[in-house]
């Protein structure tokens, strides 16, 4: 006879503590409170990603070991983000990160033209014709005008991404409210994951060897065939992580590969689904 | 045990299926609004970015759009300039029936429109040139085109500029100058035309200015401040530039206008030929 035995060792979310056959609710070693008890809920007891700790020591330093779970191993991040408390932390987390990443997105992709402005007009280069046709001729109200619409596009596409993980987590039927809410939360982590693949963009571009023949770094988008949108490229980034955090929580009844297909298809399918069918964007496009 | 997460950890499929089928509606509402709304939203980010490098596409799109009659050639043989801070767009190219290797330079057929996207005129010419603007304060826009020499006649350092005035039916010649570029080449310089208000009366002159480059140890390449070579001033609103400054040895001979009224040109002409009757190579000083 066969007995199957889980090599799961469950611990204190916050310090790693072995917490097996503990009677009270609350950590010896660290002393704070476990999440619930109930037996339905006993799946939490996996350590937290750095971040969603109460005691993170160095806070750059948890930033970083945080950043670097999340990029590199999205299931383990995922499940170290399976307790849905500490929302406040959660939402500043994110909040900061879309602001950045939308940021990010409108000075290198269709916003080049405000690095271009202020750079003009800071330090105007001195190989220019005379009474040059230049857009850096504009007025600091229009380039005003134009950086705004850029980041308000991109901060539209940001929060749709995030926001599409976060309804879809909560409204897959039949799944345990533990991994629906650790599914938010877990979506609302991820999301500096646009500001690290707009720099892998933009890097791609400029470390490109066919760049040599354009004028770096202004003119690369008008001289180089872009393989795939920005917007596609983070918005597919984010599903593929997105689902390895997904299905790496704790509370889902499988977590095989199969499962990760399924809800980098969904992702894929839902985004695919709402962005071109239910709101196409069309020649808006082109702020991004 | 009391907190909702503990009290129930499945909801009932009915509850998530009522909840799925609720953001099923409010998408789809939210969608038809989108869709009814997008057509605003685009011509109001169209107007807004005339001038905006990277989105030609954009403001080409909401012109098809509006004005199909002028803008329904591939969008791959049209284009809408940097415009100036006056806010005026132009367009397009005629010629999409290019062959591989054309033996004749295309025809653009431009159409020019105001900072609204709507057409306000339109000319036919071979090569494209500035964005136009209302130079004089008439009202209308002033656009400075390029004649250059019919591919039969080579060997000539000769080209025409014409000032252009685009008017809602039709258009006027209100300068036309033949330029004898070898003079200026055999010296490493470019005669430049551009508008400069060169007497601070807040009127836009029509000036020729040089265009030289020089090596430096420190800078590297870097142009010479510009000479101004010829100046012509606007006789009336509405009216023809007349000549303030022009050397005999610049290389640039004049089309006199009869009356000293405006000529008269269709929209749908082709300019090219039309300029070089009206000013013809004999007339090189």
């Amino acid at each position: 006879m066969c007995v199957r035995v889980s090599s799961w060792k469950p611990v204190c979310p916050d310090c790693g503590y072995p917490v097996r056959g503990l009677a009270t609710p609350r950590c010896p070693e660290c002393g704070v409170d476990f999440p619930p008890t109930h037996k339905a809920f006993r799946r939490w007891a996996v350590q937290r990603v750095a971040w969603d700790r109460i005691n993170r020591g160095s806070i750059l330093a948890s930033y970083l070991r945080t950043l670097t779970v999340i990029l590199f191993l999205p299931w383990r991040a995922g499940r170290g983000l399976v307790i849905p408390d500490r929302w406040p932390r959660c939402i500043r987390w994110a909040v900061v990160h879309i602001g950045l990443a939308a940021l990010a997105g409108a000075l290198l992709g269709d916003g080049e033209h405000t690095l271009y402005w202020l750079v003009e007009n800071i330090s105007p280069s001195s190989f220019h014709p005379p009474q040059w046709e230049d857009p850096a001729d504009a007025s600091a109200a229009l380039a005003l005008i134009w950086f705004g619409q850029s980041l308000t596009a991109w901060a539209i596409v940001i929060v749709f991404s995030v926001g599409l993980g976060s309804l879809l987590s909560l409204g897959l039927p039949g799944r345990h409210r533990g991994a629906k809410l650790g599914g938010v939360k877990w979506s609302f982590y991820l999301s500096p994951l646009f500001i690290v693949m707009l720099a892998a963009w933009f890097g791609y571009y400029v470390l490109n060897p066919l760049q040599a023949q354009s004028q770096w770094p202004f003119d690369f988008t008008y001289t180089l065939p872009t393989p795939v949108p920005p917007a596609r490229l983070l918005a597919g980034a984010y599903g593929v992580w997105w689902a390895a955090g997904m299905a790496a929580n704790p509370y889902n009844r499988a977590r095989t590969l199969g499962v990760f297909v399924r809800f980098a298809l969904l992702y894929a399918g839902s985004w695919a689904i709402i962005a071109w069918v239910l709101f196409p964007a069309g020649a808006l496009d082109s702020l991004l | 045990m009391n907190t909702l997460l503990e009290r129930n950890c499945f909801d009932s499929r009915a509850r998530e299926l009522r909840l799925l089928a609720v953001a099923a509606l409010v998408l789809l509402v939210v969608s038809t609004v989108w869709h009814g709304v997008r057509g605003a939203v685009l011509y109001r980010v169209a107007c807004s970015s005339i001038g905006c490098p990277g989105r030609q596409d954009l403001v080409a799109a909401v012109l098809r759009q509006r004005e199909p009659q002028f803008f329904d050639h591939d969008p791959q043989f049209g284009n809408v300039s940097w415009a100036k801070p006056e806010w005026i767009a132009w367009s397009s190219m005629r010629g999409h029936h290019l062959p591989e290797y054309p033996t004749t330079p295309p025809k653009w057929a431009v159409t020019v429109t105001d900072r609204h996207l709507t057409v306000r005129g339109g000319f036919v010419a071979a090569r494209p040139s500035r964005p136009p603007a209302d130079r004089d304060g008439d009202g209308y826009c002033e656009v400075v085109i390029e004649v250059g020499l019919p591919q039969e006649v080579p060997g000539l350092d000769i080209v025409w500029w014409v000032v252009l005035r685009i008017g809602e039916s039709h258009n006027e010649i209100v300068w036309a100058g033949l330029m004898d570029e070898s003079i200026w080449h055999s010296r490493r310089i470019r005669l430049q035309p551009v508008w400069r208000d060169e007497d601070g009366d807040g009127r836009d002159e029509f000036v020729f200015i040089t265009v030289e480059t020089v090596t430096t140890p420190a800078s590297g390449l870097v142009f010479k401040p510009p000479q101004t070579i010829a100046v012509f001033e606007w006789a009336s609103q509405g009216g023809i530039l007349r000549t303030r400054l022009l050397p005999d040895d610049c290389g640039i001979s004049l089309w006199r206008p009869e009356g000293l009224v405006p000529m008269r040109v269709d929209q749908t002409a082709d300019l090219d030929p039309f300029v070089r009757e009206l000013l013809p190579v004999t007339a090189v000083p």
